[in-house]
């Protein structure tokens, strides 16, 4: 049962990206996207990474893709757009894509990949819970229990039905408390990034109101 | 509820598979019963309460009281003729009426009916429900753009816009109890909120945690109360209600987003669209109110008690969205995005601010 949502969040990931990359038509390009997204999202799930795929959906499909599309939409005669793919002659781009499919093929079906299947033991749960899961398909559900459960005993000062289970805290908890104290240089960083990319974008966009609009709108206020 | 449910269909089928995946697809399928029964209710409530508002009567011949209206509606969708245009992208235009859907039904989910059914208890339960709405958005994109129709584009993109800008200061408000809580996931917010109505967090959540006394709840009240009128106002417009129905204004742009669709696809936006609505309501109610408990703590209590104040709650939410419907006229878009921009995201930092100020300082 896991292995076939495995293939099915990683068929549609897979066609959403070839899609993507292959289509003539930009706005298909665009919005085959999504179907990339939403199957990493469903794949970070399957990875027992729950706050990362919510933020996935969050910030890929909820932000950027709809930036994209509304870019792609806003653009002039964008249907007649006539995407030219000029890469150098033939047989270098020949060579170049079939050297990284070797080095990506060696990466995956190497000796160095088999390692996190060989740790059973539930020590690297978040690493190798696959074989954890197979085994029970719905432990997902228990797990998320655990830690709520948790919660409720930690403010309520343990009722004595609410068992406290060791190592089974979501990944929120734990990635917000390394982002405000390990991570915190490089998260507020990231931040200032992004305000100046903001009023960057803000600048470039805006228009200098000619005198009569100037007038016009202290009319009005 | 689950196991309970996966017994039955074990003692009818026997054990295996079969059973299983039955049993996940009926848990799975149960918020729909409830969104279909819902929609019917809500669309007589909405003719009939626009109708008195107006001094009308509203629909009177179908039933007693016209109260077989929306069965009578529902059978004239399903007889129409389902028209593409020639010059609309019909893949797209297909899809969009699914998506959009399927974004709004994902939220149900997580929504905690009562305390014995919730979907799927997430950890990140409202963050999941924040960011599944982008399916949605993404979905009106999609039907505004395939129409090919001048309407279409700009209510999808009006829409669009008003979506994500009113995002931010719902998402403000979620914030604030999720502070307070320490939790995002719904079911444990309203296990939270038990034992009458104090201990909702509109008045400042719980009175009787350990570590977290009477008075800083009591503290937090009235900066709760601000918190919930945000996400109130925001929870109108994202779901394109009136005053921020700009994407949709009748004399402006025929219908918006969904002008060239007809029959079941139309019903499908349509159904949506209710949907949308129960869930930024339910989600009110959880956040703020208390979700299934009852405000007299004990009394009226339980399960099955918990679902009718859930729902209770919920639809008291949407009559006041109906309400609003037929009483505000329409903003304008420099109002809207003023209201968005310089009076809700200001507020929303200031309640985020002070809340986490409280709950830090004293609560720790």
């Amino acid at each position: 049962m896991f292995d076939l949502i495995f293939y099915i969040f990683a068929f549609i990931t897979v066609v959403g990206a070839a899609v993507t990359a292959i289509h003539r038509n930009i706005v298909y390009a665009a919005f085959a996207l999504l179907f990339t997204f939403v199957g990493v999202a469903g794949l970070y799930v399957m990875a027992n990474a729950d706050f990362l795929a919510v933020t996935q959906m969050m910030v890929y499909v909820g932000g950027i893709l709809i930036l994209l599309i509304f870019g792609v939409m806003l653009t002039n005669r964008i249907q007649s757009a006539n995407i030219v793919v000029n890469a150098g002659p033939k047989p270098v781009v020949a060579i170049l894509s079939l050297g990284l499919l070797a080095i990506l093929c060696a990466a995956f079906f190497g000796p160095s990949a088999t390692h996190s299947e060989k740790s059973k033991d539930g020590k690297t749960a978040s690493v190798s819970s696959w074989s954890n899961y197979t085994q029970q398909p719905w432990a997902a559900t228990q797990w998320n229990k655990d830690a709520n459960e948790r919660i409720l005993s930690e403010k309520f000062g343990a009722p004595s039905e609410v068992k406290t289970k060791e190592g089974s805290s979501g990944t929120s908890v734990e990635i917000g408390k390394l982002l405000l104290s390990d991570y915190l240089l490089p998260f507020e960083i990231v931040s200032i990034v992004l305000l100046v990319a903001l009023i960057g974008a803000t600048m470039i966009a805006r228009k200098e109101p000619t005198l009569e609009e100037e007038a016009l709108s202290e009319s009005l206020s | 509820m689950f196991d309970g449910l996966r017994d039955l269909l074990i003692g009818l089928l026997g054990k295996g598979d079969l059973a299983d995946v039955l049993a996940v697809v009926v848990y799975c399928a149960l918020p729909l019963v409830v969104i279909l029964l819902y929609a019917l209710f809500a669309i007589l409530a909405e003719m009939k309460l626009s109708a008195w508002l107006q001094d009308r009567l509203g629909p009177m011949r179908v039933g007693p009281w016209g109260i077989l209206q929306p069965i009578a509606d529902i059978l004239k969708l399903l007889q129409k003729e389902d028209i593409t245009p020639t010059q609309a992208d019909k893949k797209l235009y297909n899809l969009s009426p699914f998506l959009v859907f399927i974004g709004s039904y994902l939220g149900f989910a997580v929504l905690p009916f009562s305390a014995m059914y919730a979907g799927a208890r997430l950890n990140v339960g409202i963050f999941y429900l924040v960011a599944v709405s982008g399916l949605v958005v993404v979905g009106i994109l999609m039907a505004g753009w395939s129409s090919n129709n001048k309407y279409s584009l700009f209510g999808a993109m009006r829409s669009v816009a008003q979506i994500v800008s009113y995002e931010i200061p719902a998402g403000l408000a979620i914030l604030s109890v999720v502070m307070i809580a320490g939790t995002m996931d719904l079911q444990t917010i309203s296990k939270l909120q038990e034992g009458g109505v104090q201990n909702w967090f509109i008045f400042g959540g719980p009175k009787n945690l350990a570590g977290f006394g009477g008075a800083t709840a009591w503290a937090l009240a009235p900066v709760m109360m601000i918190a919930f009128l945000i996400y109130f106002i925001a929870s109108l417009a994202e779901t394109n209600r009136v005053p921020f129905d700009i994407p949709e204004a009748e004399s402006e742009l025929v219908a918006g987003y969904h002008t060239e669709y007809s029959a079941m696809k139309f019903a499908l936006f349509f159904l949506a669209e209710y949907a949308n609505m129960l869930v930024v309501s339910a989600v009110a109610s959880i956040l703020f109110l208390g979700g299934w408990n009852s405000p007299f703590g004990e009394f009226l209590g339980g399960p099955v008690m918990g679902l009718v104040w859930f729902l209770g709650k919920a639809i008291f939410f949407v009559m006041v969205q109906i309400w609003i419907r037929w009483t505000l006229p329409r903003l304008r878009v420099d109002q809207l995005m003023h209201i968005c921009w310089k009076v809700m995201i200001p507020f929303g930092m200031a309640t985020v601010l002070l809340v986490g100020t409280i709950v830090t300082w004293f609560a720790h």
